[in-house]
């Protein structure tokens, strides 16, 4: 085979490939090969239905689950939940404390070795901003219905709305104490977290120092709707990047927007998939964690998250507690499972504005026919064997208060299916009763079905008035009862007014005694725990009185963990499966 | 795209000339022959008749509407748990038992539930398969009869809904279509189902309508309706029932998966997807919760699928001719001799040899 | 020509527009955005809501969003104020920002799934037409009428819990049963006698010789803990060499040919001397080394082929690349095996994955990553493959039947050519036509079509965006979603009516 200059070419051509893919090749080639184990501690993964949307819980868009668990991780909190949702002051923070009843003065002095992650210690200042987001003291906006600003200014938009309204607050020569003098009492006081963002990072993201930040907040007058002042500049860039500067949907390039002032910091995160939170070196105090590194991994489907538990791929997981699913986690080999009872609970609520029930007699009536053991045994049972019908329309059982109210606000009346009584009410009569649920929901549907077989006997005709967007049509009241789910925040009494309250936005049912409605809105300015119980033991009765309807029974809730992990304690509350992360260990 | 639909038989002289040596007789109608040639698959006609007998089988049970049938539960009933919720029945000696498919949470009769089921899927299968078949019918006839503008108009709404996938259509109109039950699902998933067919039906109408016997029809004063419908349609008519029956084995999975999401029937109905989505986590524990309705749906799926297989090949024997061992043989057959023949009339000829 | 595509362009467009249209609207009325705000107890609910509705635009009718929606989406082509915005979900979270980590995550998922579909799908098509109304045909006929008509929510709880689950469970004691090793030998005996076909004798011993073998080389693997620490060692590797040296000879160019086999014996000897020469670059690999040694390998084996050349020069260089590429694919599944033992370390001796796409926090080589990627992709690979992987099957099956029949093969077989020859010169190209179209236009459909796969496997890909953002009538998400999906199944057709008229003659563009 002759070669010609032709059939050199490709052999040119291969030569310089070759001399540059090894060039290349050295260039691609690592040094170190073999893996190695990253910083010490283990690592605990745990799985979670939602992804983090931002590192702000507390804006209406970034109120979910998930970030309140890392806000909660992540952020200083003057106080925590225990597991009978009793209010427990985290003094390793700082102290909180009122000074006087009337006025209610609040005193927040911070620890002095506080620091947030970046080394930065914790001042007043931080304490002011947290004040400023969570007061709308600022505020002079007027909204339309459709909430476009009419007129005036809209600082801060917080989740939480504005519930409580202060003086200015006053800061303290050494900057670590603040106090705010409420303009009326507010009876949960002790619920205010007056510390969320680190105040020199929102400054520094604004572009100002963090005394000139302070100094904005101190020197802006308070707003007035019908005399708007113009607009703060400094105000308006700190609250629009409060607002949605934590917005995000990867780690953000901004360091800065991950400073932590609680035990865990952000490290990593890969969108879709997983979080990496790591102990935060400038945390000391009780909630410093035991382990190395926490994972949050992102598993939409419950039932995936049951088979990467089986399959150890996570260490703990919180699904939706059904009977089949605990079963299959008890059967698995090397986990435990844990239930109990969550803060939210499903009732049943008369419609006091429909005919139908506005008797008496035929509230009473049918509130007999309720099947209240059958809807919990079927339901609630299987997954937690001791659970109990729920028996009180403000306390859950386990909060203080509950055995006694139970015992005095005549639910008992209730205990048992009594047809024959309610045949007797009803004299006869057959009333058609149309129920609202959300048909999306089994243990709804269910509720529903019980309930319509047993008031049938009873003579009721109880039409299926169930839909899938139940709620929106629940504040149009075109049914005569409704079955649906309350959660509440376990501590705290905000649920009062919305419940009792005639014309409140949430007295969806249209409760209308007036004795009941009085004592909600007074329930929000009384500070004396004695008198505040009362209070509530009176609501309780007459709502039982008064035939409200039926509380039905409290949701139930399961942990399920990797034996391997150990300190994980069942928690009904909000924050769910991290309320005690710091007594982890594997 | 016409071309790719090539694989049909031809009508008219062709048709009688493709006869098959060992299904055609002289003096038979193409749709005798055709029907000859399918039931000649067994494995086509089993299914069919297995399909049927589910069918019955689950009217018979619980009934239909207001008619009752000889099962005593409901599948709305509530039941008291007997044997824990485990099936009762007994394969030997044989027995149904309280609640032979065992009981849901809540002690519905599962058996009644399936049932039920069944009952949705095939009422999805058929609404879905008739509408969409209808609607893609008339779509396709009418653009590839009249063409240009018209057909250029009918083709661009169909692309339209092509782009939108049947799935995310189905889910949404699914939750829309809520109130409306099996039937209302049914018919909304036509409206986005119908495309396939349309293409179809289009093709074939161009290319019909060129033949002669349309011609001859033209010449003879036929209205463009009567031409459509008597003589270019019954010659369009294999494709379209092919392309149907495919379109009804999609939509029983169509069916179950938008069920499955939640989007698609809800309790306290019943509809195969819907059971397996509300006791997929009692797959380990109660597995038959999972595997009775897993079980009709593989076998509703199957049976379709089956019967499709036999109508496709009992109206195109072009695919069944060939066989290595035969064609080895030394002489030709007759039917092969045919074969050539109509192959040569096909559009499948010509250009053939590009890759040699 | 040029006309054509502008025209085409033009009508997409307006298509897409109309197609955005109906979908908005229908995707805004599927349900209530406010649904989970007004039931809820929160005390300022009313204030949420509001600015749930401002930030949405939730007072305005559907079409009028729908137009704020296209505004924004026109600021995408066309660069006049403000960019690209495709709105924002529920949560602030920008659609332009979620679409690419979604779409990098579904076409993560489908890639493999979709190519080993097409591949094997249309292999085992036309060999079931090759053995047309055999017992061979008539099983796989059955087996992928079956997986057509699975759900595929069943296939993945199913793969999850048998496979997953199951597999993990015996890697902690790896030792095969003689009653298993019965079992997988009857039914590999059983599969491969069906292929071989033939005589009821030759069906039998060729039964009995692969049952046998199949048990012997698995008592040998359970025996040797295989199973834990697999590798396949220099025999093997060479042995897999060899076998596709002689494959690709076989398949492309007939066993007669001589010059075939030269290219093919050099570049399965290179193969081999490199298994035992290049083992410490393997141990220092990245990707980016791997694919060059990919590059390096190919180009070597079309050298190879050119320098062998005879009069059918092309073809040598084909065979040479093809024996080169998956030689060196044997090499490097070799070196992958061995990095099984250190990755059993890193998941606690549970390696196949039933969630996610990684391991979080994974550290490691080239190898250990390229494990994790494949125990997470494995299942929902599987899961994919089966249902897809039936219909080009049966589509390659009835078009091989049909092309089989025509005049030209009956010509080709005339003229004396092997039947090799026929079927892979003839018969098999003129198959691939309809096939590439059906192709094109599954790609469009398999980005949308992996809702389930993504949601049983916890994969936060496309499917998840949409459902996600259905589930709370949070419609930007969804039309994001519809965005890529619509504009991937347009381009996709108007690619595959392209790529007919070039490879089918008789079909013209106009």
């Amino acid at each position: 085979m002759k070669i010609t200059r032709k059939r050199l070419r490709p052999v040119v051509g291969a030569v310089a490939v070759a001399a540059a893919a090894s060039l290349a090749l050295a260039g691609c080639t690592t040094s170190t090969p073999s893996s190695e184990a990253s910083s010490g501690g283990k690592t605990i993964t745990i799985a979670q239905v939602n992804e983090v949307t931002s590192f702000n819980y507390n804006t209406p868009q970034g109120n979910l689950d998930i970030n309140g668990m890392i806000n909660y991780l992540t952020q200083p909190q003057f106080f925590t939940l225990d597991q009978k949702y009793n209010i427990v002051h985290n003094t390793d923070l700082g102290t909180y404390k009122k000074l006087s009843d009337d006025p209610l003065k609040v005193e927040y002095t911070l620890n002095k070795d506080d620091k947030w992650s970046d080394g930065t210690p914790m001042t007043a200042d931080d304490l002011m901003l947290g004040w400023a987001i969570s007061s709308c003291y600022y505020d002079s906006s007027k909204t339309d219905d459709d909430g476009n600003v009419t007129s005036g200014t809209q600082y801060f938009t917080n989740a939480g709305g504005c519930i409580f309204k202060t003086d200015l607050p006053k800061i303290s020569n050494d900057n670590r104490t603040i106090t705010f003098t409420y303009k009326q009492p507010y009876v949960d006081w002790e619920l205010v977290n007056p510390i969320q963002l680190p105040a020199h990072v929102v400054a520094s993201e604004i572009g100002v120092s963090t005394k000139d930040l302070t100094q904005a907040f101190l020197k802006t007058p308070a707003g007035d709707p019908d005399n708007p002042a113009p607009a703060n500049a400094t105000l308006n860039k700190a609250a629009k990047l409060v607002n949605t500067g934590f917005d995000t949907t990867s780690l953000p390039k901004d360091k800065k927007l991950l400073v932590s002032g609680g035990p865990l910091q952000v490290s990593a995160w890969t969108p879709k998939q997983s979080m990496t939170l790591v102990p935060n070196k400038y945390y000391k105090g009780k909630h410093a964690v035991k382990f190395g590194k926490l994972v949050i991994r992102f598993i939409g489907d419950a039932n995936a998250q049951v088979t990467a538990l089986q399959n150890g791929e996570v260490d703990a997981i919180q699904p939706q507690a059904s009977a089949d699913t605990l079963k299959a986690l008890k059967a698995a080999s090397g986990v435990k499972v844990q239930t109990g009872n969550q803060v939210a609970y499903d009732h049943l609520d008369l419609n006091f504005k429909s005919s139908v029930f506005s008797d008496p007699k035929v509230r009473e009536a049918f509130l007999l026919t309720i099947p209240r053991d059958e809807i919990l045994k079927s339901i609630v049972t299987p997954i937690n064997p001791n659970a109990k019908v729920l028996d009180s329309q403000i306390f859950l059982p386990g909060q203080d208060g509950y055995d006694e109210s139970v015992k005095q606000n005549g639910s008992s009346e209730f205990d048992k299916v009594d047809i024959d009584k309610a045949k007797q009410l009803l004299g006869g009569k057959t009333p058609t009763v149309k129920i609202l649920y959300n048909t999306q929901n089994p243990n709804r549907v269910d509720a529903f079905q019980a309930i319509q077989a047993s008031a049938a006997k009873a003579g009721f005709n109880v039409t299926d008035g169930g839909s899938p967007q139940w709620s929106s049509l629940l504040p149009g009241g075109d049914y005569d009862a409704s079955i649906f789910g309350w959660v509440s925040p376990g501590a705290g009494n905000t649920m009062l007014p919305q419940l009792f309250q005639i014309g409140n936005g949430s007295n969806y049912n249209n409760f209308n005694v007036k004795e009941a409605s009085d004592l909600a809105e007074q329930s929000q300015s009384t500070l004396d725990p004695k008198k505040l119980q009362d209070i509530k033991f009176q609501i309780d009765k007459l709502a039982f009185t008064n035939f409200y309807g039926l509380p039905l029974f409290q949701s139930p809730g399961l942990f399920a963990t990797n034996s391997k992990l150990k300190g994980v304690e069942y928690f009904g509350g909000q924050t769910g499966i991290v309320w005690n992360a710091w007594d982890w260990s594997k | 795209m016409s071309t790719i639909q090539g694989n049909l038989p031809e009508p008219g002289l062709d048709g009688a000339g493709m006869t098959d040596a060992d299904t055609g007789a002289k003096g038979e109608s193409q749709g005798r022959i055709i029907l000859r040639r399918f039931l000649k698959n067994k494995v086509a006609v089993a299914a069919l008749i297995v399909y049927l007998l589910v069918l019955i089988f689950s009217i018979s049970a619980i009934g239909l509407g207001p008619v009752h049938g000889w099962w005593p539960y409901s599948y709305k009933q509530l039941n008291p748990q007997v044997n824990q919720g485990a099936p009762t029945l007994r394969l030997w000696p044989f027995s149904f038992g309280a609640h032979p498919f065992g009981q849901d949470r809540i002690g519905k009769d599962y058996f009644a539930l399936t049932m039920r089921g069944i009952q949705n899927s095939v009422l999805v299968m058929i609404v879905l398969g008739v509408f969409a078949t209808v609607v893609g019918v008339i779509v396709g006839a009418i653009a590839g009869y009249f063409r240009g503008w018209v057909d250029a108009v009918l083709m661009r709404i169909t692309d339209i809904f092509i782009v939108i996938p049947a799935l995310v259509v189905g889910a949404i109109v699914g939750r829309t279509a809520n109130g409306l039950g099996a039937f209302g699902l049914a018919a909304l998933l036509a409206l986005v189902s119908w495309m396939v067919i349309a293409r179809l039906v289009r093709s074939e109408f161009l290319a019909l309508r060129e033949r002669e016997f349309v011609e001859a029809a033209r010449v003879a004063g036929a209205s463009d309706a009567r031409i459509i419908f008597r003589h270019i349609l019954p010659n369009a008519v294999g494709v379209i029932i092919v392309a149907s029956t495919l379109l009804i084995a999609s939509a029983i999975l169509l069916e179950t998966a938008i069920s499955y999401l939640g989007f698609g029937i809800k309790a306290p109905d019943s509809s195969l997807g819907l059971l397996i989505s509300l006791n997929q986590s009692a797959f380990t524990t109660r597995p038959w919760l999972f595997w009775w309705p897993a079980v009709f749906i593989v076998l509703l799926a199957l049976c379709v699928n089956f019967v499709g297989d036999g109508l496709r090949e009992a109206f195109d024997p072009r695919q069944q001719r060939f066989s290595l061992r035969r064609t080895r043989e030394p002489e030709p057959t007759e039917a092969d001799a045919a074969l050539a023949q109509a192959g040569a009339a096909g559009p499948g000829d010509g250009s053939g040899g590009a890759g040699a | 020509m040029v006309s054509y595509i502008a025209r085409r362009i033009g009508v997409s467009i307006l298509i897409l527009i109309a197609a955005s249209f109906i979908m908005y609207v229908l995707a805004a009325s599927s349900g209530d955005p406010l649904q989970d705000l007004e039931g809820s107890s929160s005390p300022n609910k009313q204030a949420l809501i509001e600015a749930r509705v401002h930030s949405q635009h939730l007072d305005l009718p559907a079409p009028v969003r729908w137009l704020l929606w296209l505004g924004g989406v026109a600021r995408c082509v066309v660069p006049i104020g403000g960019g690209c915005d495709l709105g924002t979900t529920f949560q602030n979270q920008q659609v332009v920002q979620l679409l690419p980590q979604a779409t990098a995550a579904t076409v993560q998922l489908v890639m493999v799934a979709f190519v080993l579909a097409v591949v094997f799908g249309i292999a085992l098509g036309i060999v079931t037409a090759l053995r047309a109304y055999s017992g061979f045909d008539y099983s796989i006929t059955l087996v992928s009428f079956f997986l057509f008509s699975l759900p595929s929510f069943l296939v993945a709880v199913l793969l999850k819990s048998f496979i997953a689950l199951g597999y993990n469970n015996f890697l902690a004691d790896p030792t095969l049963s003689p009653l298993a090793l019965a079992i997988w030998g009857v039914l590999v005996g059983l599969i491969v006698q069906l292929i071989v076909g033939g005589a009821f004798r030759k069906r039998l011993l060729v039964f009995l010789i692969t049952g046998a073998l199949t048990a012997l080389v698995l008592w040998f693997m359970s025996a040797t803990q295989w199973f834990v620490r697999p590798s396949l060692g220099p025999v093997v590797v060479i042995v897999f060499c060899a076998a596709i040296g002689f494959g690709f000879v076989g398949l492309l160019a007939g066993l007669h040919n001589r010059k075939a086999w030269i290219t093919a014996g050099i570049n399965v000897g290179v193969a081999i001397v490199c298994y035992f020469g290049l083992q410490w670059l393997l141990n220092a690999s990245t990707f980016g080394t791997l694919v060059i040694l990919a590059v390096v390998a190919i180009v070597v084996g079309m050298l190879v082929g050119f320098f062998v050349g005879g009069y059918d020069r092309g073809l040598m260089m084909r065979i040479g690349a093809l024996t080169a590429f998956f030689s060196a694919g044997v090499i490097v599944l070799d070196r992958l095996m061995r990095s099984w033992p250190a990755y059993m370390d890193i998941t606690n001796d549970r390696p196949l994955a039933t969630v996610g796409s990684s391991t979080p926090g994974l550290e490691g080589d080239v190898w250990i990553s390229g494990l994790d990627t494949f125990t997470h992709f494995l299942l929902p690979t599987l899961s994919l493959l089966a249902i897809s992987f039936a219909s080009y099957t049966r589509y390659s099956r009835s078009g091989m039947l049909e092309v089989l029949g025509q005049d030209y093969v009956r010509t080709a077989r005339a003229k004396g050519l092997p039947e090799r020859t026929v079927i892979v010169r003839h018969a098999f190209r003129n198959v691939l036509i309809p096939i590439t179209t059906l192709v094109a236009t599954d790609i469009g459909a398999l980005l949308g079509g992996a809702v389930i796969t993504e949601y049983v496997f916890g994969i936060s890909g496309m499917g998840q965006l949409f459902a996600a953002g259905l589930f709370r009538t949070d419609v930007n998400p969804i039309m994001g979603y519809f965005l890529v999906v619509a504009i991937t199944a347009i381009a996709f057709n108007f690619l595959a009516d392209l790529t007919y008229s070039v490879l089918d003659p008789r079909v013209r563009v106009r």
